[in-house]
């Protein structure tokens, strides 16, 4: 009897027992199907930093001419720098449009992360921007307003032998009272060095046209820690994520 | 003779100086006897670093002999762990040379110094001999313990109007009337400090004019 009373316990505690186990089981499921956060932006940890200088050309139709800017063919001359250094982000930018006489001269680096850490191929991995405020000017004439950038650096001297060629793209944005980026204003979408069309893929540089200088992205340094941005804040720093690979 | 004598007998004050401030420390350590704490069994020293990095240095020589030196976008560090950048839209030198988006940093780890530099649109003159590049880039590496390193990009180079072909190595060298042009030349030190100048104009007695260097060294 005592046993029998036993098994009677179990039997009632059984059912709720196994419902809980099965609620689990379904939560933890459900909770496995989902698919895995993936972050759009992250700030590398360790930190690395981006030096880089050269240019690109900028073919009619290439580019997407928002604020109506001539786009010839002529190159596009650039020279950067970005990284994270004791807690907060460093560097520089500045570009000179010479189909339009458009100069971008940076003020403050409010970013600089991996714009898509994880993505595939791996070799985005090697992908930078950096995001800044800065003057902006047309042939020697201040734009007026403020203006913010975001400059997209793609290291591929690793990718593969012989090496295919370093990627730079830069977008400029409006910026709102609160420091916000609005819409974007200027939109060289990402292309090889040298060259005049972007490529839409990380993978597609090949080496065939030498030159346009050199993008290096330099190892992290283990003591080194930016800030640490959300998506929102990045997306406020930097703007839309409209320059492609 | 007699300066002879006094050098020798200086010679000997020196020496007896010498071994005196060399025996002060041991007799300090034997006087204190078991009050010092051990030497320390292993030694932790600062390294020694240098990171330069400038778009250019020029320096003008006169009639006189006397030398006037300018330079544009010039950054340097002298410790690890430190980081120097600076940049600019355009930058000349009156009659001697133009371009844009020049860019220099230099960056130290606690065992390595990155130096970086560029620029685009170079158009010199010196001494009527005419230099354009698209693009100059240099850079430079050393890690604590090895000997650095370094590498030029040079787009699109002319002298007098004449297109010259980079081939890459080290040190490649161009006549010039009255000098030289140096394309790529490096140089690594005795402890490793290696210096990249991407061009290197060199015209005696008039003028002395490196494009794009970078320096890096750790020790």
């Amino acid at each position: 009897m005592k046993s029998l009373k036993t098994n009677k316990k179990i039997s009632v505690i059984g059912p709720i027992l196994g419902a809980a186990l099965l609620a689990g089981g379904l939560l933890l499921a459900l909770q496995a199907s989902r698919p895995t956060p993936v972050y759009a932006h992250e700030v590398p940890m360790p930190c690395d930093f981006t030096t880089g200088g050269g240019f690109i050309l900028i073919a009619p139709g290439t580019a997407s001419n928002i604020a109506g800017l001539p786009e010839t063919g002529q190159k596009a001359n650039f020279g950067l720098v970005g990284g994270c250094k004791n807690g907060g982000f460093f560097g520089h930018v500045n570009y000179v449009d010479h189909n339009n006489g458009l100069h971008v001269s940076s003020d403050t680096i409010t970013a600089y992360v991996n714009p898509c850490p994880g993505c595939s191929p791996p070799d985005a991995n090697n992908a930078r921007d950096i995001c800044g405020t800065a003057d902006v000017s047309i042939n020697g004439s201040p734009v007026p307003g403020t203006w913010g950038f975001r400059v997209r650096t793609i290291d591929a001297e690793q990718q593969s032998s012989p090496p295919p060629k370093d990627k730079f793209g830069i977008h400029i944005h409006s910026l709102d009272s609160s420091g916000n980026a609005g819409s974007t204003a200027y939109l060289v979408p990402t292309r090889c060095l040298a060259s005049d069309t972007p490529t839409g893929n990380v993978m597609t540089c090949s080496a065939v046209n030498p030159g346009g200088g050199d993008i290096e992205l330099h190892k992290h340094n283990p003591s080194n820690t930016g800030p640490s941005l959300t998506e929102d804040q990045v997306s406020a720093r930097c703007g839309a994520n409209d320059l492609g690979y | 003779m007699c300066q002879t004598k006094r050098s020798r007998s200086g010679l000997v004050l020196v020496a007896v100086l010498m071994a005196g401030l060399l025996a002060l420390p041991s007799t300090g350590l034997a006087q204190l006897g078991g009050l010092l704490p051990p030497p320390p069994t292993s030694t932790s020293t600062t390294p020694t670093v240098v990171g330069n990095a400038s778009a250019a240095q020029v320096v003008l020589l006169g009639l006189l002999g006397t030398a006037t030196s300018t330079s544009l976008a010039s950054t340097g560090i002298s410790s690890a762990n430190a980081e120097s950048d600076v940049g600019q839209d355009t930058g000349s030198i009156p009659s001697l040379l133009g371009a844009e988006v020049l860019n220099a940093a230099t960056y130290s780890y606690p065992d390595q110094v990155d130096s970086a530099v560029s620029l685009a649109n170079l158009n010199m003159s010196v001494a009527g001999i005419g230099i354009y590049a698209d693009s100059v880039v240099a850079e430079a590496s050393q890690v604590l313990g090895a000997a650095g390193s370094g590498t030029s990009y040079i787009d699109n180079l002319s002298i007098n109007g004449m297109p010259v072909a980079v081939t890459g190595a080290p040190n490649q060298t161009i006549w010039v009337p009255g000098g030289q042009v140096i394309i790529n030349e490096q140089t690594i030190s005795s402890t490793g400090t290696a210096v990249v100048n991407a061009l290197h104009v060199a015209i005696t007695g008039v003028a002395d004019v490196v494009i794009a260097s970078a320096t890096a060294g750790i020790s």
